[in-house]
């Protein structure tokens, strides 16, 4: 493989690869780290990499075990759910009617589900992967995939519901 | 799309049983300007899936120093403090093993050197030795000369061996012969 071929090939996903390295690890230097390491390991495969059926779903994988990898040796602290709920009502009331100010707690919000619903949400409802590939990248059946996202989505409501950004009527 | 319809999509959504083609239709719903009060609370999640979408590496030379490092190192340990730690251990251990050598071994040549004083002027050395030397050599000729005497021992020892003749004699004359139960004295006579 030409490094002309990498660059068309392989580079262009170097962003879709840094969005879900930070969602895992929530550190934009370490995700740009991983980044890095997932495309030299991509590289040294030379051109055994044209025998993948999908050099997209390798990335990401690569990407999701090497972030996984850092997650265990640096000890990231794990956002506590209680502080983000805290924090989201405290300053709930203000921030009620100012848009931007709910939509940066979502982001806060994804961060205290756990890993799997995580890479889930970012995979589906971010990158817009359909279900075969992500079961492909997640190493586990569609019907898996599909009860993550379900509780993943649900519980981000659930902390909108409490918090009052939302009227629920239920289903 | 009407309400009623987003309502259905949403309900799905959350069970995830939504495709691809409903979810963006949701997200385009949501983005757009008119979204009714009762459903706006759901704009928030959209809008920031949306930004979400966006967020990108923003080193601009990113792909020239990823280009840099594959070139130079395209080893990239997995885990570089564990090696350094090894490496470094390894390199201890061994100066380590070297100075209890070092010193095992010297503390030999201190001791040696404290018993036999710490002259270390050749030509002194040699006199000493050869004055030692000299005096040894004296002393064992003077017990050499003793030792000539040893061959008198000798002598005397051939004479004594007349003695025993002596006694043989003297015990055929003093006892009877046990058989004939004459003594030699009256034997001769």
């Amino acid at each position: 493989m030409t490094p002309q071929e990498f660059k068309i090939l392989v580079m262009p996903l170097g962003n879709k690869l840094y969005r879900f390295s930070r969602r895992i690890l929530d550190d934009p230097e370490d995700a740009k780290d991983i980044v890095q390491e997932v495309f030299i390991k991509l590289w040294k495969k030379g051109d055994d990499l044209r025998q993948y059926k999908s050099v997209e779903a390798l990335a990401m994988v690569t990407t999701r075990n090497l972030s996984l990898d850092k997650l265990k040796t640096k000890k990231y602290p794990s956002e506590k759910i209680e502080n983000v709920r805290n924090e989201v009502e405290m300053r709930g009331y203000e921030e009620k009617k100012d848009l931007s100010g709910i939509v940066q707690k979502i982001h806060q919000i994804i961060k205290t589900l756990p890993e799997l619903q995580r890479s889930v949400i970012q995979l589906r409802d971010i990158e817009g992967y359909d279900f075969d590939e992500i079961s492909g990248i997640l190493n586990m059946n569609e019907n898996a995939v599909r009860v993550n996202l379900s509780r993943a989505r649900k519980k981000i409501r659930e902390i909108l519901v409490n918090n009052k950004f939302y009227e629920y009527q239920g289903n | 799309m009407n309400t009623r319809e987003i309502k259905e999509l949403l309900e799905k959504y959350y069970e995830g049983e939504t495709s691809l083609a409903d979810e963006k239709a949701l997200k385009d719903f949501f983005l757009s300007a008119e979204v009714p009060s009762e459903l706006e609370g759901y704009k928030s999640q959209f809008l920031y899936f949306a930004e979400a979408s966006g967020d990108e590496i923003s080193d601009r030379e990113f792909e020239e120093k990823v280009f840099a490092k594959r070139n130079v190192s395209p080893v990239v340990p997995l885990h570089p403090g564990r090696n350094r730690l090894y490496y470094i251990s390894g390199i201890a251990a061994t100066i380590l093993l070297l100075i209890g050598l070092v010193f095992t071994f010297r503390e030999d040549v201190f001791n040696r050197q404290k018993v036999n004083g710490t002259t270390t002027d050749p030509e002194l050395v040699f006199s000493q030795t050869r004055d030692i030397l000299a005096l040894v050599s004296v002393n064992f000729n003077k017990g050499m000369d003793k030792m000539q005497y040893l061959g008198q021992f000798d002598r005397g020892m051939e004479k004594m061996q007349m003695l025993s003749k002596f006694y043989q004699y003297e015990t055929l004359f003093i006892n009877p012969d046990p058989i004939t139960g004459k003594s030699i004295k009256s034997n001769k006579k």
